[in-house]
């Protein structure tokens, strides 16, 4: 993938890594000494994991009457916390797909991580459908298998059976890919252990044994292609879908058109608001700043701007289309999520999903770690209010007047939320120790061209050519 | 013909010696392979012996295995063994047997629907020339009162469980001993309005001679007996006929609710309240109230008054009305203060002499002596005031007071409660308390240890009435017959069977009431109509001097804030409190459940800031005279300024599991007959109660509260308009549905139905919000009762409800009532969003549930735009696989084997997790349908009804098939211009029709809506 690129362009690996210290500085995450930080974190998230299953089987043992949901609001916490993960899960395959097609370089430095989270999102959000069933020892029913019933399928009509296929196909392929990108790096691992330890042999099988052949590279590297065009459509198709549980029904503030693209704007927004909480956190504690830098940062808070400002339009539009449209459920729909009982949801929604980002524009801001951090974890909160205001603030007041009614929470949908929040800290903690956080192959692949050492030498190059005369870069 | 012979073998064919031999033979050795399984049993040495060992082993293992913790389940069947059999008994088939309810208040004529031998249903029986077939939420949900647990299961003597051979043994011994000393005996009843009832207690006094009968009402009404026996010379209660009135003032008169008869009552005005193209006219209703009742709320005019103005007013009306039909008039009263709506309606009651009619609920002579001038004065006796004498009121006031004083002096030795509960619903309990204990003998016929039964030496349980026989005389000659369907359930035995046991008779009481009906026709057909009729209507003439003289005009003043009393369309005077239907059945004016409140009105609320938010209230301390109860805060919208409202029947604290404690007793704070008080003080505790409300927000309109308001928001689901505008134009209010019609456009096709098209037509005209739907389509659908916390949690689980909306002016709102069950849409949201097709469509327009394949994704609840669908959120039927893991209030109403008795066995109940709704009664449908079949004929109209179209009691529920060109429902729909479907421009397609509700109103409809309240805007209020 080796080509020419402008020396003005920020390197994306500093320190003048040798492909050596590469494989040493991500593999040593996975070796040495357990660290106290890592241990007390992954107790803690175990234990409110644990905590968040403990709620599961109350629910299921209890009914779903333990939550605060009602003849009204037959959706709200479960189906809020639902989109949300799933919207998170969408920066992994948007990173190591689109952006492989698209050949952004930064890529290689936050795609293992941002895969994983997907992975591990969406595991959390596979739950929310499942046990917000009535029946979940049912659940069974929802897939068309041949039966003696009839048979009797499910049917086709429903987004909600189109859900089960997205996110299916959706966890599948993503599965698929970030391990088709973890065979070498898993290879590398094994190579860095004493062979015939058992830590070798794990590896090694992790690895399907991995030698490392050109033939092998090859093929790996037409694999990844084909997954990454795979995973293209669903990037798109997966939000779309999620979002035509809310666009094909009847209820005033669901349906509406523009559900799709603003969906799949809202999760890539809040995707890359997690990818940049967790990996800021990462790379000081794991200490891989030279392989995730701040132009990595500024990257994703580009993208950050630009899916914000999308969902803002998104929701100016919807404000416009409601009072243009005549339908006077759809006006109060939206008069009343902005102006009703649940105002300040809308307005939590609003500032931090359309305002907040758009500090962004400024340079110095977008390069700024704790400026990012920090809206990182706003967005993170107003994209769950999004998804909030999408579901309660639609259901509570819709057609009849006489259902109209209010929402609480209790603590089994609280407990189910932070549970699921402990599973995946849980998963990426474990993520961390045990596999390459950064993807050892692709960061050596761009180690030439965007490493700073190759970045002097073009700069070097382009002087002699006298292409830039007046350039003074250091690195 | 030669015989074709086939063979097997040469040795077959040529019939070898050998052959023979081997064929001979019983056991052949020669099989193939059998010597190899030989062979290989040998050397695996397992034979007989192990194969036994090894059976043994895995029978026993499996036995073991199998026998841990395997439930037994007890089975009945149902046999016929060829003694007792009743032929017309068939398993699966039910029988209806025709029946009485009287509650002490309201009278129905019932069909009792049993199957399989065990009632599960009460149908109003249609014969009835007074209850036409309407029933009432209290008749229909007193079937549970049948399978109650909390009923004693026999006789009691102090705690301990005794037989009746002990019982009558003691008893009669005491009353001998009382009888010897000269000892006085009492038997304090309710109203029992039963001349059988009334013949026992004759016999049981002329063997104790020292007996007297004393009848009270908890809500007592013997003030127009009082009234009466100067105005119409005679001390009794007469008939009236609301469907002969073209003008009707209620005067704090509940006749469509609670008052005197008021599922006939209701039948009779439902009549005039529909105007139709052939007769376009509809009776004007003006009430004055002192709380929003339903009669309120179907009244066109209606005027708050404190109870103090109550005088005033009539005096004022009377005065209007005698100036303009001519008569002497009343000085001396204050004026009240409305003197236009006096006039107005002075007018119009002289435009309709004796056409009109003057009722009042109010418990004082004075008033009902005015009621009876003015009525006097426009010669409404005879016309609309009858004299038959009604009996479903016959307590008297000033013998329950001597009573009391008598009780409390000694003068009785022994008491016979017989469904009285003094202790409880009356302001004398304490004394009537102490006094008990002082006695010789004390004994309750009461069904459960109340109150006062339990402070009774004796309890000997009434049966329930559908374990009874009786005869009622709701109105004199007019007999009404209770007969058992069942046997008594526990070891009880009937009130009227104990006194004839005591007074020496040798007698059943059926054979008892048999000899009583003697005369009136064949004993077993009357007992098939339920009721007989020996009399028709007397003459009736009013006094209206002697009436008048019995008012003082110039007295009478109130002060300070006004408690007003009522009682519930629901729990009534609480006698049936320990019913969780009528419990969990909203009020229809305050949509609240298990709960009695104070009501203040909306401007109090907002004069004095107070925080009333919608499902959490604040606690209030409520202090009358000295004596204080605390209960919840709600806004009544209609309450009149200066006044509270609290309602009776509540705050029980021996009825059983469901009622105690729920809601504060209000009687001990109220003087007895007297249902108001002044100089009331409200104070707030601080405290806050969890309401169970169904309906939080009361108007169409809280879009108000929004920019950019339309003044006509959403007024497409409550359609309405004024009888002017009807006359003058048929589809008035309605106007916009021609427009809607023509857009109804889509690109996909209809389904075909080509058989029938179910479909439903609500008039909200005559429909009055009693709730009787509502309880039967609970009773009859087997819907489970939730508690008030799951309501407070928006989990109730009525299929039905009705929506109440009010109009205009906060403190004096018009109220409209909407039913609403699935509209069974053509275009239903629900049907495509299901991913297991648990829900779909029939052949015949219905939106049906299959709820074993559901899996409550919920999504179709959410898409539902009525919001009907229900979910079961918890197990509340108590049949859930994974064990009781209840743990919240109420949840165990249905978890008795006794009450589940009442299941409907037609009907699935629901598991946890599956969301339910209305099916439009598809069991009823299949039945007809089948019925029909069997007979070979086609299907007729009305052959099918619906439970909530059978319990209505104005008939305002027409369930048919939309293809039927002759059916109702077809003219309803297609040819009443009233008609209009919810939601219509949205293309749901609903099966249930509603029409268009007009009010017989001068003024056009007011389309600006009362405020409402929420916690997040509670500081507005």
């Amino acid at each position: 993938m080796s080509h020419f690129e402008s020396p003005i362009r920020e390197p994306l690996i500093t320190g003048n890594k040798t492909w050596k210290d590469i494989t040493n500085d991500i593999v040593v995450n996975t070796t040495g000494d357990i660290k106290p930080l890592w241990l007390i974190s992954v107790l803690i998230s175990a234990a409110v994991a644990a905590f968040g299953v403990f709620c599961i089987g109350w629910e299921v043992c209890y009914g779903i009457g333990t939550w605060g949901a009602n003849k009204t609001v037959g959706w709200a916490w479960d189906i809020t916390n639902f989109v949300w993960w799933i919207g998170i899960g969408h920066a992994g395959t948007l990173i190591s797909a689109i952006l492989l097609l698209f050949r952004q370089k930064w890529r290689t430095g936050v795609n293992r991580a941002a895969e994983a989270m997907t992975i591990f999102a969406v595991v959390c959000a596979g739950l929310f459908p499942v046990f917000h069933m009535g029946r979940v020892w049912d659940a069974f029913f929802i897939f068309p298998y041949p039966n003696t019933r009839g048979p009797l399928w499910t049917n086709f009509d429903s987004p909600l059976l189109w859900d089960v296929f997205a996110i299916s196909t959706y966890f599948s392929v993503s599965l698929l890919f970030w391990y088709t990108g973890l065979v070498p790096d898993f290879g590398t691992i094994r190579d860095q252990a004493k062979p015939g330890t058992t830590r070798w042999k794990i590896y090694n099988i992790l690895s399907f044994g991995w030698v490392g052949e050109a033939k092998h590279w090859e093929r790996w590297e037409s694999l990844s292609l084909i997954l990454a065009g795979l995973s293209t459509p669903l990037v798109l198709s997966v939000h779309t879908i999620v979002s035509f549980d809310f666009a094909t029904s009847v209820v005033p503030g669901w349906h509406t058109t523009i559900l799709p693209p603003y969906f799949v704007a809202g999760a890539i927004f809040s995707g890359f608001a997690m990818v940049l909480t967790l990996m800021l956190v990462a790379r000081k504690v794991m200490k891989l700043e030279d392989y995730i830098t701040i132009a990595h940062m500024e990257s994703m808070n580009k993208i950050l701007l630009l899916t914000g400002s999308m969902v803002g339009t998104a929701y100016l539009t919807e404000l416009f289309v409601a009072w243009y449209s005549g339908s006077i459920y759809e006006q109060y729909a939206f008069a009343n999520r902005a102006l009703g009982p649940l105002w300040w949801s809308y307005w939590i929604m609003m500032s931090c999903n359309l305002i907040f980002p758009q500090f962004f524009w400024i340079k110095k801001l977008r390069r700024h770690i704790g400026f990012t951090f920090f809206i990182s974890i706003v967005v993170n909160i107003g994209m769950w209010f999004e998804r909030f205001v999408i579901i309660v603030t639609s259901l509570y007041r819709d057609y009849l007047p006489s259902s109209w009614i209010d929402y609480r929470p209790t603590w089994v949908e609280v407990g189910l939320f932070v549970g699921t929040g402990g599973i995946f800290m849980t998963l990426f903690l474990l993520f961390c120790r045990f596999f390459p956080v950064v993807a050892i192959a692709e960061v050596k692949s761009i180690l030439k061209i965007s490493g700073n050492q190759g970045k002097k030498q073009q700069l070097e190059e382009v002087k002699e050519q006298k292409v830039y005369e007046n350039v003074e870069i250091n690195y | 013909m030669t015989e074709i012979r086939y063979w097997k073998s040469l040795a077959e064919l040529n019939e070898t010696p050998e052959y023979k031999d081997e064929v001979a033979k019983e056991f052949r050795e020669d099989i193939a392979g059998l010597d190899l399984v030989d062979e290989a049993s040998k050397a695996a040495s397992s034979g007989r012996r192990d194969f036994l060992k090894l059976m043994g082993f895995s029978v026993s293992a499996a036995a073991i295995a199998t026998s841990c913790k395997t439930p037994v389940n007890k089975a009945v069947p149902y046999v016929f063994d060829g003694r007792d059999q009743i032929p017309e008994v068939v398993p699966g088939i039910a029988d209806f047997f025709a029946t009485t309810f009287f509650d002490g208040t309201s009278f129905v004529n019932l069909l009792a629907k049993t199957r399989e031998g065990r009632p599960i249903k009460l149908e109003g029986n249609s014969l009835s020339p007074l209850t036409k077939g309407g029933t009432s939420a209290r008749s229909q949900a007193s079937i549970l009162g049948l399978y109650d647990v909390s009923r004693l299961k026999g006789p009691t003597k102090g705690d301990k469980a005794i037989s009746w051979d002990q019982a009558d043994k003691e008893i009669g011994a005491k009353l001998n001993e009382i009888a010897a000393a000269g000892g006085k005996v009492a038997i304090l009843s309710g109203t029992l309005a039963s001349p059988s009832t009334k013949s026992a207690i004759e016999k049981f006094k002329s063997k104790y001679p020292n007996t007297s009968h004393i009848a009270y009402d908890a809500n007592s009404l013997s003030a127009i007996r009082k009234a009466n026996a100067s105005s119409i010379g005679g001390s009794f209660i007469p008939s009236y006929d609301f469907s002969k009135a073209k003008v009707i003032v209620g005067f704090n008169c509940d006749f469509l609710g609670t008052w005197l008869s008021p599922v006939e009552f209701a039948g009779q005005y439902a009549t005039n309240k529909v105007p139709t193209k052939e007769k376009p006219t509809m009776l004007r209703h003006h009430q004055f109230q002192s709380t929003m009742t339903i009669t309120g709320a179907a009244a066109d005019y209606r005027y708050p008054i404190k109870p103090s103005e109550e005088k005033l007013a009539l005096i004022a009306l009377y005065n209007a009305v005698a100036a303009k039909v001519g008569g002497s008039g009343l000085s001396g009263a204050k004026a009240y203060s409305n003197k236009a709506a006096i006039d107005k309606i002075a007018t119009e009651l002289a435009g309709a002499k004796g056409s009109s009619l003057i009722v009042s609920g109010t418990n004082n002579v004075e008033i009902q002596a005015l009621t009876n001038a003015i009525n006097g004065i426009l010669g409404n006796y005879g016309s609309t005031i009858l004299g038959r004498a009604m009996n479903t009121k016959e307590g008297n006031d000033e013998d329950f007071a001597k009573f009391v004083s008598d009780l409390k002096a000694g003068a009785y030795s022994g008491l016979i409660i017989y469904g009285a509960n003094p202790v409880y619903n009356t302001s004398s309990g304490n004394e009537v308390k102490e006094a008990i204990s002082k006695l010789k003998l004390s004994v309750s016929f009461n069904e459960r240890a109340d109150e006062t039964s339990s402070l009774a030496q004796y309890i000997c349980p009434d049966s329930h009435y559908l374990e009874s026989w009786n005869i009622y005389e709701p109105k004199s000659g007019y007999y009404s017959f209770s007969q058992p369907v069942i046997n008594t359930i526990f070891d009880t035995r009937q009130a009227q069977q104990s006194l004839l046991n005591w007074a020496g008779e040798k007698i059943s009481y059926h054979d008892f009431i048999k000899n009583q009906a003697a005369g009136w026709g064949n004993w077993e057909s009357n007992l098939e109509n339920g009721f007989v009729e020996t009399a028709s209507n007397a003459g009736i003439s009013c006094n209206v001097g002697a009436a008048l003289a019995n008012v003082q005009a110039a007295s009478g003043s109130a002060n300070g804030m006004e408690l007003f009393v009522y009682e519930k369309v629901s729990v009534g005077d609480g006698s049936l409190a320990n019913n969780p239907l009528l419990q969990e059945m909203p009020d229809p004016i305050s949509k609240t459940t298990w709960d009695n409140y104070i009501n203040v009105s909306y401007s109090y609320a907002v004069e004095n800031k107070l925080k009333l938010w919608l499902r959490e209230a604040p606690i209030a301390k409520l202090t009358v005279g000295g004596k204080s109860i605390e209960l919840p805060l709600m806004i009544s919208f209609g309450q009149p300024k200066g006044t509270f409202s609290v309602a009776l029947g509540y705050g029980r604290t021996k009825a059983g599991k469901v009622a105690d404690n729920v809601g504060g007793n209000i009687y001990p704070l109220i003087s007895n007959g007297v249902y108001s008080a002044d100089g009331v003080k409200i104070e707030l505790t601080g405290k806050f109660a969890k309401m169970g409300m169904n309906q939080q927000y009361s108007t169409l309109q809280e879009d108000n509260n929004l920019p950019g308001k339309p003044r006509r928001y959403r007024n497409g689901i409550i359609k309405e308009a004024n009888l002017k505008q009807y006359q003058a134009k048929e589809n008035a209010g309605n106007e916009d549905r021609e427009e809607i019609k023509k857009h109804l456009q889509t690109m996909y096709s209809y389904h075909p139905y080509q058989g029938h098209h179910w479909g439903m037509s609500v008039d909200m005209n005559s429909c009055i919000g009693c709730g009787a739907c509502v309880v039967a389509c609970n009773v009859e659908n087997n819907i489970p009762i939730v508690g008030r916390t799951e309501v407070y949690r928006g989990h109730e689980m009525h299929w039905m409800r009705i929506d109440r909306y009010f109009s205009g002016d906060p403190d004096n709102p018009d109220v409209s009532f909407q039913p609403m069950m699935c509209q069974h849409c053509d275009n239903a949201p629900c049907e495509n969003v299901c991913p297991v097709n648990a829900t779909n469509h029939s052949s015949e327009g219905l939106n049906q549930m299959a709820y074993n394949r559901c899996i409550g994704t919920r999504y179709c609840a959410n898409n539902c735009p009525f919001k009907v669908r229900r979910f079961n959120w918890l197990d509340y039927q108590g049949n859930d696989s994974f064990g009781k893991w209840n743990d919240y209030d109420g949840a165990t109403y249905m978890f008795e084997d006794l009450t589940r008795m009442v299941l409907n066995p037609d009907v699935n109940v629901r598991t946890r997790g599956v969301i339910e709704k209305c099916s439009m009664c598809v069991q009823r449908i299949q039945e007809g349908k089948l019925n029909a079949k069997k007979a070979g004929r086609p299907l007729q109209d009305g052959e099918i009804k619906t439970a909530c179209q059978t319990s209505c009691p104005t008939h305002a529920i027409v369930f048919g098939d939309m293809n039927d060109g002759n059916s109702e429902l077809h003219k309803s729909f297609f040819e009443n211009e009233r008609n209009y479907h919810l939601f219509e421009e949205l293309h749901f397609q609903t099966s249930i029709g509603y029409k268009v509700k007009v009010r017989n109103k001068d003024e056009e409809p007011a389309f600006e809506f009362a405020p409402v309240m929420d916690e997040d805007n509670k500081e507005k209020v």
